[in-house]
């Protein structure tokens, strides 16, 4: 019964194992590893194909055979059990994220619906873009003034959003420290903020990173806050 | 013992298998890119495998992107692959289905036939991207592709 038993898991975790190789490419073969390098290993422009490789390296090693095969067994039932445990958390929290496609299969042909349906996704994004605003605030504050650096910059921003049509009415303040600005922004009266286009060109060279976040005033206007850095913005928004 | 190690296997496989799918990298060619000032159309050059600047001064081109948002992927990045003696700068510029700019990353390629990488930028359901190149002016510069990941 045992023997039973057990060529049964075997086989129906090779069976699994096929399925999974063929139905899937290149690049989601070797996902859970390359799905936590990309943003870690791609700001550097000679490693653009390193991280593919070096996936297909440690699946090679992975699967790599060892004279001890109970011990291998065990070190490998032991690995797959953190990866199970980490991807049990990834699963949990991307329950909280939408499926573009699932959700667009899902959206009911009834006007009204969809009108909700699109309301409660834009409402998602909004508390998600709030929380990246509430991070990217704590960030801002904690930085030094370095004053050449504060002036030099602020007067680049202001030029650069001069030569973007912004005007100095939708200005409130412009705020530069160590390594990042803020800049805060009003409506005109005909947009939630003023259109931003050219502007992060024209300060691209000195602050390549801009993150944006708006907030509704009690008073029903609302104000545009953007983030300038010099440096890059980690994507979890802080959450790391 | 080895029933037990098996079986962990086995429902280690199944959990594995479903949820670390990504999708793919959407790669254009540099030809989709177009203008981005009124009256310059006819200053740019196309050839099947990119996009150059045939006038005397610097030019901007505008580059849309088509991409498939992965599930649950908050960020998103591109490369631009280049061809060019003269380094010139590109924006991947992030804005939401109401038309709200969430964001933008800008780099400057280097010279010769390579890649530049520009991330991240924030991304949603149904964030909208595109990338702003300036090309320098005498065919000195060309956008071969852009590859995006989302």
């Amino acid at each position: 019964m045992k023997t039973k038993i057990t060529l049964f898991c075997a086989v129906t975790a090779l069976l699994t194992g096929s399925i999974y190789l063929y139905s899937t490419s290149e690049n989601t073969l070797f996902s859970p590893v390359t799905a936590a390098l990309p943003e870690a290993a791609s700001p550097d422009n000679q490693s653009r194909s390193s991280h593919k490789f070096a996936a297909r390296e440690g699946a090679a090693v992975q699967g790599a055979g060892s004279p001890d095969r109970l011990a291998a067994l065990e070190k490998d039932m032991a690995d797959l059990k953190l990866q199970l445990a980490r991807l049990q958390g990834e699963l949990a929290a991307r329950r909280t994220h939408v499926d573009p496609a699932a959700d667009r299969a899902q959206v009911p042909p009834d006007p009204a619906k969809a009108a909700e349906r699109i309301a409660e996704l834009r409402a998602q994004e909004d508390k998600q873009q709030q929380e990246q605003g509430k991070w990217l605030e704590t960030s801002f504050q904690q930085q030094t003034v370095n004053p050449n650096w504060s002036v030099k910059t602020k007067k680049l921003i202001l030029d650069s959003l001069a030569a973007d049509n912004v005007g100095s009415g939708d200005i409130v303040d412009i705020d530069c420290r160590a390594t990042m600005c803020r800049v805060e922004l009003t409506n005109d009266g005909d947009h939630p903020a003023p259109k931003i286009s050219s502007f992060p060109m024209l300060v691209g060279q000195d602050l390549p990173n801009i993150r944006v976040n708006q907030l509704t005033e009690q008073d029903g206007s609302t104000t545009t806050l953007l983030y300038l850095s010099r440096e890059d913005f980690a994507e979890d928004g802080g959450k790391s | 013992m080895k029933s037990i190690i098996v079986f962990s296997l086995t429902l280690a496989a199944f959990f594995l298998t479903p949820f670390s799918i990504q999708a793919a990298p959407a790669i254009h060619n540099g030809s989709i890119c177009h203008n981005y000032n009124k009256g310059q159309a006819n200053d740019l050059d196309f050839y099947t495998d990119g996009i150059k600047n045939a006038s005397t001064g610097y030019r901007s081109v505008i580059c849309p992107l088509v991409v498939t948002h992965t599930a649950g992927q908050t960020y998103g990045s591109v490369y631009v692959d280049f061809n060019t003696p003269t380094a010139f700068s590109c924006t991947l510029y992030s804005y939401s289905y109401y038309d709200t700019y969430l964001g933008s990353k800008s780099a400057t390629t280097s010279t010769g036939a390579s890649f530049v990488y520009l991330g991240t930028v924030p991304a949603n359901t149904y964030s909208n991207h595109a990338v702003l190149c300036t090309l320098p002016p005498n065919y000195a510069g060309k956008i071969v592709a852009i590859e995006s990941n989302f």
